[in-house]
């Protein structure tokens, strides 16, 4: 009999160290978490159009026709967040403990795991097209092109061209939905083979119990706390503050510190780190000596994140997609209508001059008396000949509407009281 | 039995990682090579690069860089696309300046605070002139072309490759 074997029957639940006991408790939560993704993500991909036009309004009309559909949205958020937990931990675990070096190739197994976690995390992170989807993954690929040497194709790889384009949403959603799941399987079955089935044996019909309640927290979590999602993405939005998810908060505040010296962060430090993962079983450690390690990783990690959290105390929290709608529009006339219509409605804008037609001026009475909201909407949508541009294929009806009620709110004659 | 269990295994095995490289093999091509993936050049040189109007000369008035955002209409793969970008504008006597919003560092846009621009991603100040001044930002903010076209003002647009400590631009 060969080790691998001898040590699938071996383990059983006395005796284990609290160590295994949460390698064991984080390596269950990450398996049931990935089966919810899989099954909240075919959900979401039934609604879910990966197009830069239709992308954030298909994500909008799941969230808000509230029911079966918000709640697998964030069943989806959430349980993102808590598989890349749990897969940390039980490799912190494995490090800690001398799982890695009794078990190599499932705790390198569980190392790559993780790795594919975060690639899970960077795919589906841009799918949703609000603004955080779409800064924090720009800004993502131009650390990515920071690499050496393949840094710019494997930017341009996965926009699909050098600029973020029509080809680049497929192609996250290729890599998130068939690609990265079809590894995860693989890996998962035949990978962790050895794994499950001595869990099966030590834990039997506990495990399936155990599953079952770590579904229904998760589930309870997802309908009390909702997805957040963020106005539509804007490129030329230069007042928009990009902020990565809380795990990478710690790299984003190392980014501010590398000068000059951008593979540092892109390639240095990730390598650094998947390295001495993938090497430690290979050496003789002592339990101290990976405590301390892990001890200072953990330090670096938290008092980079919180010091970035710290110098960004005075940012406003980011406008949700609701409460953003009034922000927007007001930004929006600002951007898209004052040029003609003036910031204060008196259809005075300095573009006035290269028009052919006479511009609304949204302060007289008589305008009023004429305009419906229905037709104000009409006209934003579809544009009015010769001049007036339509915004039905860059704004939702939401956004539109937002639009007239800023105009109607702020420009239109108050009636004198008594009328 | 004819086949031993480890033999078996291994066989199916083999079989599994064959099937695995066969899916990898197309999938791993059009994801390197496929979709329009077209070349890197654009030559900001290149006369037929478009000169996009901006309005009036006249709207930019001599006083600190102001932001000016636009839009343009570019061919995206299989259909033709609107974007907006945002730039920064100066007149200097005759001659109007830009100043491309994108930070060199990794690629956020760029804030006017005070006298300085200020990107609001990893810190990186610039100078009125556009040289950082601190923070990771490895060169200046890149230059964008104008000229004044009877009463117009003309631009080209041009993106530049985050993160290099020279500009090169990108196709669009």
């Amino acid at each position: 009999m060969d080790t691998e074997k001898s040590e699938a029957v071996l383990p059983s639940p006395a005796g284990e160290t609290w160590l295994s006991r949460l390698h064991g408790a984080s390596s269950l939560c990450a398996l049931v978490f990935a089966g919810l993704l899989i099954g909240s993500g075919i959900g979401l991909a039934m609604a879910y159009v990966p197009s830069q036009a239709e992308a954030f309004a298909s994500v909008l009309y799941l969230q808000q026709q509230g029911g079966i559909g918000a709640l697998l949205r964030s069943l989806h958020y959430h349980l993102a967040s808590g598989v890349v937990i749990a897969t940390f931990l039980m490799v912190v675990c494995a490090v800690l403990g001398d799982i890695h070096r009794e078990r190599k190739r499932e705790y390198r197994l569980s190392v790559v795991t993780l790795l594919l976690m975060i690639g899970f995390c960077f795919t589906g992170y841009v799918l949703p097209m609000d603004q955080a989807a779409y800064w924090g993954t720009s800004v993502r690929l131009g650390i990515v092109e920071t690499v050496p040497v393949v840094g710019e194709m494997k930017a341009d790889m996965l926009r699909g061209g050098a600029t973020f384009g029509a080809a680049t949403l497929p192609r996250f959603y290729a890599l998130h939905v068939a690609a990265l799941p079809l590894i995860l399987v693989i890996l998962v079955l035949v990978g962790f083979k050895d794994a499950l089935d001595r869990a099966a044996r030590a834990y039997g019909p506990g495990l399936i119990q155990a599953s079952g309640l770590i579904t229904i927290a998760a589930f309870v979590v997802a309908a009390n706390v909702q997805a957040p999602l963020e106005p539509r993405a804007a490129a030329a939005d230069t007042e928009y503050v990009p902020r990565p998810e809380w795990y990478f908060l710690w790299l984003f505040q190392f980014g501010k510190y590398v000068h000059g010296f951008q593979w540092v962060e892109s390639a240095l430090l990730p390598a650094i780190g998947i390295g001495t993962l993938l090497l430690l079983p290979e050496f003789e450690t002592s339990r101290k000596l990976r405590a301390r390690g892990v001890g200072a990783v953990f330090a670096f990690m938290l008092g980079l994140a919180a010091l970035a959290l710290y110098e960004d105390r005075d940012l406003p929290a980011k406008p949700q997609y609701e409460e953003g709608l009034v922000l927007k529009a007001a930004r929006d006339y600002r951007v898209e209508c004052a040029g003609c219509h003036g910031l204060t409605g008196k259809a005075d804008g300095p573009d006035i001059a290269r028009l052919e037609s006479k511009v609304k001026d949204f302060t007289r009475a008589d305008f009023w008396d004429e305009a419906t909201m229905t037709d104000m909407i009409e006209v934003i949508t579809k544009g009015e000949a010769p001049d007036m541009p339509a915004f039905g294929e860059r704004l939702s009806a939401e956004e539109i509407l937002a639009i007239a009620g800023h105009i109607e709110a702020n420009f239109r004659p108050r009636a004198a009281p008594g009328r | 039995m004819l086949i031993d269990r480890r033999t078996l295994l291994r066989s199916w095995q083999a079989i599994a990682a064959t099937v695995a490289a066969l899916a990898a093999i197309p999938a791993g091509l059009f994801f390197a090579f496929g979709a329009g993936s077209k070349g890197r050049a654009a030559d900001p040189s290149d006369p037929s690069a478009e000169w996009i109007d901006l309005g009036l000369a006249a709207e930019v008035t001599e006083g600190p860089w102001k932001a000016r955002r636009f839009r343009r209409e570019i061919e995206d793969r299989w259909k033709k696309t609107v974007v907006d970008e945002s730039i920064y504008l100066r007149r200097r006597g005759e001659t109007i300046e830009a100043v491309s919003a994108i930070c060199t560092h990794t690629g956020c846009l760029v804030q006017r605070i005070s006298n300085r621009f200020a990107c609001p991603c990893h810190k990186s100040d610039f100078d009125e002139e556009g040289k950082p001044t601190s923070g990771p930002a490895p060169r200046p903010l890149d230059r964008l072309e104008t000229k004044i076209d009877g009463e117009r003002l003309k631009l080209r647009f041009v993106k530049f490759r985050p993160g290099l400590d020279r500009s090169e631009p990108m196709a669009s």
